[in-house]
Formats: C-alpha cells, structure tokens, sequence
C-alpha cells in the first residue's frame, strides 16, 4: 500500500484524487468501487485505467456465464424448450399477416418480411426492457451476498435475448427463401444487430437502476411499451403522414427497424440521417444508462 | 509487527427505516394512497475503525441489529459505507450466509457460478472443484438440484466453497452455523485454521460465546453500530457478560 488516495466522488462518475504528493487531479471515476475478484490491495496501486480493463473483463465473462445459467433454467423442464421463443413473434405475426395482408400487404413491397422484421426487432427490445425492469429484485439473493459487477445481470439478459433474436432471424431468412425475397444486405444487419444490443445494453441499465428504486416504473414501462409498439411502423408504414413522421424522429425504434428493413429487406443503403440518428440515439442511450447505474448501484443491496 | 491486511477507518453507515409518526389526516392519506410509510434515519454504524494483521482470527459479538452482518457486508463490498474508508489487500469473497440463491440450479453448475462470480478464471475454478466436492462430501449429489438439498447440505457446500477460494480476508457470518452437522464442522474449522497460520484473517459474528472465546484471538464488540470495547477475546467476553447483568 504504497500511495494513499482518497477519491471524492463528484457528479457524474468524475472524481477528484487527491495523492499523497498533494497534486489532484481529475480522473474517470474508476468503475471498480467493488472488491470484485480483483484483488484490493492491488487497488490502490494499478492505474484506474487498468482496473477498468479488469472490471470489463469480469463484467464480459460473467455476463456470458449468467446468460447461460439463465438459459439453462429457462428450459428446465420444458418440453418444447428453445421454440417457445419463437412461438410469440410468430404468431403475432401470423395474426397480422392474415389481417392486414389486404390491404397494407398490396401497399407495401415485401410485406411478410416487412412485417416480421419489424415484430421481431420490437420483440428484442421489449424483452431485454421488460427483464432488466425486473434483474435487480429476482436476483436480490445474489445482489444480496456477493460483490460482483452488477451490470453483468444486464448483459447476461442482452446475451440471452441475443440468441432467440438469431434463432427469429433463422426464421426469418426462411420466409425470405419462401417469398423469394433474399436480400444480401442481410449480412450488413449483423452491424446494426451490434449497436442495437449497445442501445438495449444502455437503456436496460437505466431501468434497471431506477426500478429498484421506483417500483412504479415497472408498470408504466410495460405500458409505454405497449404505446410505442403502435406508434413504430411495425405492421404499416409512415408514407408521407407528416405528423406521425415527425413523433417517430424521437423513437429511436423507428431508426433502427427503419435502418434493419432497409438493410435485409430491400438491400438499400439506409439513409445518411438514419445513421446519424442511429449512432446518435446508441450513444445516448449507452452514456445514459451507465451513469444512472455507476449512480445507483452501490444502494442496490439495501433497497431489496 | 506485520503489515495489517485490512484497515478499516471511521466506517459509518445510515439507513432509512420505517416508524410510527404523528401525522395530519392529509399526510396519513397521501402515505395510504401512495404506499410510502414515514422513514427516519438511524445510523447502523458509527465511526467504526480497526485494523488486523495477517494470520489473526477476530469475532465480532453484539446483539441482534447492533450492526455486525452490515458491517461484514461493507467489508465485502456489498454495501458502500456512507463515511469511512477500507483497505484491504487480497481478494475478499462473499459473506458466508446460505447458497439459496438460485436454488434450481444443479451443484456442479451452483459451484462453477459462485466460483465466476467471486471472479475466479476458468482455469483456477478447475482447479478446485473436485477438491470442493470431495471436502463437502456430497459426491452423491453433484447432479443433483440444490432446492432437493437439506439445509444442511447446501450449507456444507457453501462451507467448502469459501474455504476453497484463495482469499485474504475470509468472512463468516454466524460462525457457529446451526444446521451443519459437528463432525463436518469440526472438519472445516480445522481447514480454516490452517488458512489463518497460512496468513489469512478470519473475521466472523456468532453469538455463541464460548465458542468464540476458545476459537478467536481478538474480540470486537459492537453495540447500536458502535464499538464498546476490542481486545483480548477473554477480556472482552467477561465484559460483554457482564453488561448483559
């Protein structure tokens, strides 16, 4: 224990360190306020920036680990196993197809795969929300007895929804093969797939944080979502309808079904602005959701 | 004199509970409607401070609530102390309560999970597995659920994987943990034993007295989240006795 330091901790995960030499300096608060695996000693000696790199990795294997634990006890016991994911994306969108193929379906090129891609991308995004909502009560016992980085409960929920998003997407390219609509743009979606689990990491930490403190928001997010599913085009489309264009500019759900149907669906290029808005509302999201966490998550353990 | 392994300064800890509150009809509408009780704040722990070198066993007594499974926590880093500072050197694990945590979970699976969550790499957790299983002496039972396990049973698993991990600050909560059985307890006293003249310090609560006065060198004792007295575990033991005349 060479250098003492003490750090005060000022808004927004910057701190102020103060060493033994006198001289302060401002540095990123360092993400391991933990114990972690890592050992504390070493704590005061390596950089910060060496602890982050230790903290990321601790977080990434045990988000892998939990993930699969989750996955393990999801289909415990259960006959039909991993289908059950499948059943809910495609029967709502068997149910749509049959009621709006009519009409929307003439209006609109590709309708099937218009449709399922939209369903199956909103599904992913609700399923990761509504978990996280959720990861800090069902995991109290955890939470409760060992310091472990906490965002890895999100990330293992990312992880998990990840894969029966890959197993739809099977799906998916074969009612591509069926309609004999196969875009190659579909192997650009897997970018889009990346900044999306970035984007669902983000706001999966915020609620995550914040529900543990505000039971209430659990409800009102399953509400919300609920709205947001019928303002996204999901099963029709915007088509020159200025007001609704405008409200959709402020859901980042429209960025990225916009952004993924245009990628495996139609093999475009998608639009300049889409990107921007894209990267912009990933970004957001992610610096968001990790601040409230970094703010929060120290209390987890006393408030369940 | 050797260099404390773990150093703890001025640690306080506040929490908000729950209490009886004279309120007006208005206030005591909106905290029906609202589900919200009034909260006061008292103070778990306050200015707690000690250090102990490496290789010593220290238990910590008190009533029930005078602070001691709050103060274990923040030692492990599940809490944060709202003042004070810890420095510790060495890995710390989990508080040794129960392993109920996932309980449909197989053993060899609960193992591998607890083991990655205390931050061990996969290599370091093979290493010690069979090892854990063949102390435990649930050999049996490796593919087995742990919510089929008696108390007992998933205690001693509990027991075994603590003792296994390579730690420098071993915490136990309520030592003389009642569901395992003597022979098996009388087994892992004697490994933990052997870890603390290897170099690491024990710190354990438990409120059986004697137990603590024949196993530990120092004694802490807390009462309303402050410490009345430290020292020789005989001593404070006397005196712990004596205030309760």
């Amino acid at each position: 224990m060479t250098v003492w330091r003490r750090n005060y901790h000022l808004s927004l995960g910057l701190a102020m360190t103060v060493r033994k030499d006198g001289i302060p300096t401002v540095v990123f608060r360092q993400l391991a306020d933990y114990s972690l695996g890592m050992t504390g000693g070493e704590k005061w000696r390596k950089s910060n920036f060496m602890l982050n790199i230790q903290y990321l990795k601790h977080f990434f294997r045990l988000s892998w680990i939990l993930a699969k634990m989750k996955f393990k006890l999801k289909n415990e016991g259960s006959y039909l196993g991993v289908l059950w994911y499948l059943l809910n994306p495609l029967l709502t969108f068997l149910l749509l197809f049959f009621i709006f193929h009519d009409r929307l379906g003439r209006e609109i090129e590709k309708y099937p795969l218009y449709l399922f891609l939209g369903i199956i991308m909103f599904n992913f995004f609700q399923q990761v929300t509504s978990e996280s909502s959720w990861a800090i009560k069902e995991n109290a016992g955890l939470i409760k007895s060992i310091a472990f980085p906490r965002e890895a409960l999100i990330g293992a929920i990312v992880i998990n929804n990840l894969f029966s998003h890959l197993i739809e997407l099977v799906v998916f390219l074969a009612i591509a093969i069926i309609f004999k609509g196969l875009a190659v743009g579909v192997i650009f979606y897997f970018i889009l797939l990346l900044f999306f689990c970035i984007f669902n990491f983000g706001v999966g930490l915020f609620l995550a944080s914040i529900s543990a403190y505000f039971t209430d928001l659990q409800n009102i997010w399953s509400f919300f979502v609920r709205l947001l599913w019928f303002g996204t085009p999901i099963f029709y489309i915007i088509a020159g309808q200025n007001r609704l264009f405008t409200i959709n500019l402020f859901n980042p759900m429209y960025y990225f079904i916009e952004i993924g149907r245009n990628l495996a669906v139609y093999d475009q290029l998608p639009a300049l602005w889409l990107i921007a808005g894209l990267a912009g509302f990933t970004l957001a999201s992610l610096i968001v959701g990790f601040f409230t966490f970094q703010k929060l998550k120290n209390k987890f353990a006393e408030m369940i | 004199m050797s260099e404390p392994r773990i150093v703890v300064e001025n640690i306080s800890k506040k929490y908000k509970i729950g209490y009886e509150k004279k309120q007006t009809f208005l206030e005591k509408s909106v905290s029906l409607l609202s589900g919200r009780e009034p909260q006061k704040e008292i103070w778990a722990l306050k200015e707690i401070s000690f250090s102990i070198e490496a290789g010593k066993c220290v238990g910590i007594i008190g009533h029930n609530g005078a602070g001691k499974s709050t103060l274990l926590r923040i030692i492990a880093g599940i809490i944060k102390a709202d003042e004070g500072i810890i420095k510790k050197t060495g890995r710390i694990a989990p508080v040794m309560e129960n392993l109920g945590a996932q309980p449909r979970l197989l053993m060899k699976d609960s193992i591998f999970l607890y083991c990655s969550l205390c931050g061990l790499r996969d290599v370091e957790i093979k290493k010690i597995f069979q090892p854990i299983i063949d102390f435990s002496g649930l050999e049996k039972f490796v593919n087995t659920k742990i919510y089929q396990f008696s108390a007992g049973m998933s205690q001693r698993l509990f027991a075994s994987i603590i003792i296994h991990i390579d730690q420098s600050v071993i915490l136990i909560d309520d030592f003389s943990t009642g569901s395992i059985d003597t022979q098996f307890l009388d087994k892992w006293r004697r490994q933990l034993n052997r870890l603390v003249n290897q170099g690491s310090v024990l710190l354990v609560t438990s409120h059986d007295l004697d137990d603590l006065q024949n196993y530990c060198d120092h004694i802490i004792y807390l009462n309303n989240g402050r410490i009345i007295k430290t020292g020789d575990s005989e001593k404070v033991i006397k005196f712990y006795k004596s205030s309760l005349k």
